[in-house]
C-alpha cells in the first residue's frame, strides 16, 4: 500500500508541531528534520542501527490508539537526558549528574508531550480520536530498545511503514530521535479522507 | 489561609514542577497522586480545595478519576492538565464537570490564573 | 541517529535475519527479548548468527522464516548444509538474549524464545556450549568466526567472553 500524499503531509505537519512543543517544553529552540517516511524491511532497518547498537540511550515507548494505531519511540543519548532533565526543571545545566527516577520521569514526560502533540495533530487533521498510552521508559542499548520497538510495532510483518525524525535542540546542541510505526490497516480508511 | 491543592500526575517530574509553581505562588500542596485510583483515595482523606489532574495515567485515567471524585463530592474543583487537546476529550471533561482544562506544556501564569478563577468561583458562590 | 560507522570485517545482523561467514568476520547484533543463536563449525571455521523474534511461525502469513526459532533454525541449518557443506552434527551453539523487557507485549517472550531454541537445538543434536539469557536489559554480542569466541556485554555489566 502506498503512502497517501495527504497522510504524508499530515505526518510532516505533526512533526513540525512536535518540534514547537519540544521547544516550548525545554524553553530552547528545536530544529526538526523529517529523515524519512517510507516502507522499510524490519531486518534491514534494525541492521543499520547495529553499528551504534551498544550506545547507551534512554528511550520512551508507547502506543497511540483509537481510530488509528501507531507505535511511538523517543530516543536520546543517556548523558544528554541529564541535560534535558535540567532544562525541564529550569535548573542550571550540569545539576543532574546521574540517571535516576527524576531523569527517567523527564524522558517519560517528554515522550508523553511529544506523542500527545502527534496524537492531537492527527486528531485535528483527520477529524478522529487517538490517544497515547502511558509511556514505558528504558535505559539500555540503542540496538535493544530499537529492536524491541520494531518487534512490537511490526505485528510480525516483514515490512513496515516507519517515520524517522530528528530534533536538534540548538542551545545545547543535543540531538534526539523520534520514530513512528503507523499500523497500515488502521490508516486505510484515511486514504480518501476528503 | 493557604488554599490546599492535590496534584495528580503519573510523571514525578510534572508533580515536582507543579508543586514548585504552586508553593512559590502561596498555595499549599497537601498531597500527590500518581494515578486516578490514588487520586480518589487521597481526595477522600485530605479533602483539598482543588485538584490538578493529568489524563493519561495507569490504572485509572484522569477522566475517570474526575468522574469518581465528582461523584464523591459534587462540589469538587478539578483542573485538568494534559497533553490531550482533542474535541472528544475536552467535551468529556467539561460535561463531567471539570473546572478548567490546561494544555501541556503550559506557562506558569496560566496555571495560577486557572486556579484563582476556580477557587474564586467557589468563594463567589458562597458570598451569593 | 547518525550514519553507522563502516567496519570492513564486521557483519551486522538485524531482527529476523541471519548472516553466515567463512572469512573470519565478526558477526554482531544487539538483542532485547530476541534470541541470538551462534552456530560454529570449528574445523572449517564457518559460523552463523541467527537473530530470532518469536518461538514459532504461525500457520498463516508467517513472512520471513528467520523471524522464528523453528523455521529460522531450519533455514540457517539448511543453508549451512547446502551452500557451505556443514553437517548439523558438527555444529556447536551458543545462545544469548531473551531479556524480560518492560513493555507488556514483550514481557515474557524472551523466556519462551530461549526455551524453544534449546528444544530445537537439542532435537537436532546440536550441543549448546554456552548460554547467557534472561535479565532485564539488552545484550550486545560479537561472534568472532576466526576463533568461535563470542564477546557478550549485557547493559550495565562487564563484557564476558564465551
Amino acid at each position: 500500500m502506498e503512502i497517501n500524499r495527504f497522510i504524508e503531509m499530515v505526518v510532516k505537519q505533526s512533526i513540525d508541531r512536535a518540534s514547537q512543543v519540544l521547544s516550548k517544553t525545554l524553553r530552547a529552540g528545536a530544529k526538526i528534520e523529517l529523515k524519512s517516511l517510507a516502507a522499510v524491511d524490519i531486518s534491514q532497518v534494525t541492521e543499520s542501527m547495529m553499528a551504534e547498537g551498544d550506545k547507551e540511550v534512554m528511550g520512551c515507548m508507547l502506543d497511540m490508539d483509537g481510530d488509528i494505531q501507531c507505535k511511538f519511540l523517543f530516543i536520546i543519548n543517556a548523558k544528554d537526558a541529564l541535560i534535558f532533565t535540567d532544562l525541564m526543571l529550569r535548573n542550571n545545566l550540569g545539576t543532574t549528574k546521574k540517571i535516576d527516577t527524576v531523569s527517567e520521569s523527564a524522558i517519560q514526560e517528554l515522550g508523553n508531550i511529544l506523542s500527545g502533540c502527534i496524537s492531537n495533530s492527527f486528531s485535528k487533521d483527520f477529524d478522529i480520536s487517538v490517544m497515547p498510552s502511558v509511556p514505558v521508559v528504558f535505559n539500555d542499548f540503542l540496538g535493544g530498545i530499537f529492536s524491541n520497538f520494531i518487534f512490537e510495532g511490526s505485528g510480525q510483518k516483514d515490512s513496515i511503514w516507519l517515520v524517522q525524525a530528528k530534533f536538534l535542540v540548538v542551545r545545547v546542541q543535543i540531538e534526539c530521535a523520534m520514530f513512528l510505526i503507523p499500523h497500515t490497516e488502521s490508516f486505510f480508511h484515511l486514504q480518501n479522507p476528503i | 489561609m493557604k488554599s490546599r491543592i492535590l496534584i495528580v500526575d503519573d510523571a514525578s517530574i510534572m508533580r515536582r514542577i507543579l508543586k514548585n509553581i504552586l508553593v512559590i505562588n502561596g498555595y499549599e500542596v497537601v498531597g500527590e497522586a500518581s494515578n486516578g485510583e490514588e487520586a480518589l483515595d487521597l481526595y477522600k482523606k485530605l479533602k483539598p480545595d482543588l485538584v490538578t489532574m493529568d489524563i493519561v495515567m495507569p490504572q485509572v485515567n484522569g477522566i475517570q478519576a474526575l468522574k469518581n471524585i465528582l461523584e464523591y463530592d459534587k462540589n469538587a474543583k478539578v483542573i485538568m492538565i494534559s497533553v490531550i487537546d482533542q474535541r472528544h476529550a475536552l467535551k468529556e471533561v467539561i460535561d463531567a464537570g471539570a473546572c478548567d482544562f490546561i494544555l501541556k506544556p503550559f506557562e506558569n501564569e496560566r496555571i495560577i490564573s486557572a486556579i484563582e478563577d476556580c477557587l474564586n468561583r467557589e468563594t463567589k458562590n458562597i458570598q451569593d | 541517529m547518525d550514519k553507522p560507522i563502516f567496519r570492513t570485517n564486521t557483519l551486522a545482523v538485524g531482527v529476523g535475519d541471519y548472516k553466515i561467514s567463512t572469512d573470519g568476520h565478526i558477526i554482531e547484533t544487539v538483542l532485547g527479548c530476541c534470541i541470538g543463536i551462534c552456530l560454529y563449525e570449528k574445523s572449517k571455521k564457518i559460523g552463523g548468527l541467527l537473530h530470532i523474534m518469536l518461538p514459532s511461525a504461525p500457520n498463516s502469513k508467517p513472512g520471513k522464516p528467520s523471524k522464528y526459532a523453528d523455521t529460522g533454525l531450519m533455514e540457517i541449518l539448511q543453508v549451512m548444509e547446502n551452500e557451505y557443506h556443514v553437517d548439523s552434527k558438527d555444529l556447536k551453539a551458543k545462545i544469548f538474549g531473551g531479556a524480560k523487557m518492560k513493555s507488556e507485549a514483550a514481557y515474557d517472550i524472551g523466556q519462551k524464545n530461549a526455551d524453544k531454541v534449546r528444544k530445537i537445538l537439542r532435537s537436532k543434536g546440536i550441543q549448546i556450549l554456552n548460554e547467557k539469557v534472561g535479565g532485564e536489559h539488552g545484550y550486545k554480542i560479537e561472534f568472532d568466526v576466526s576463533t568461535g569466541i563470542v564477546r557478550c556485554r549485557v547493559f550495565g555489566q562487564k563484557e564476558e567472553k564465551f
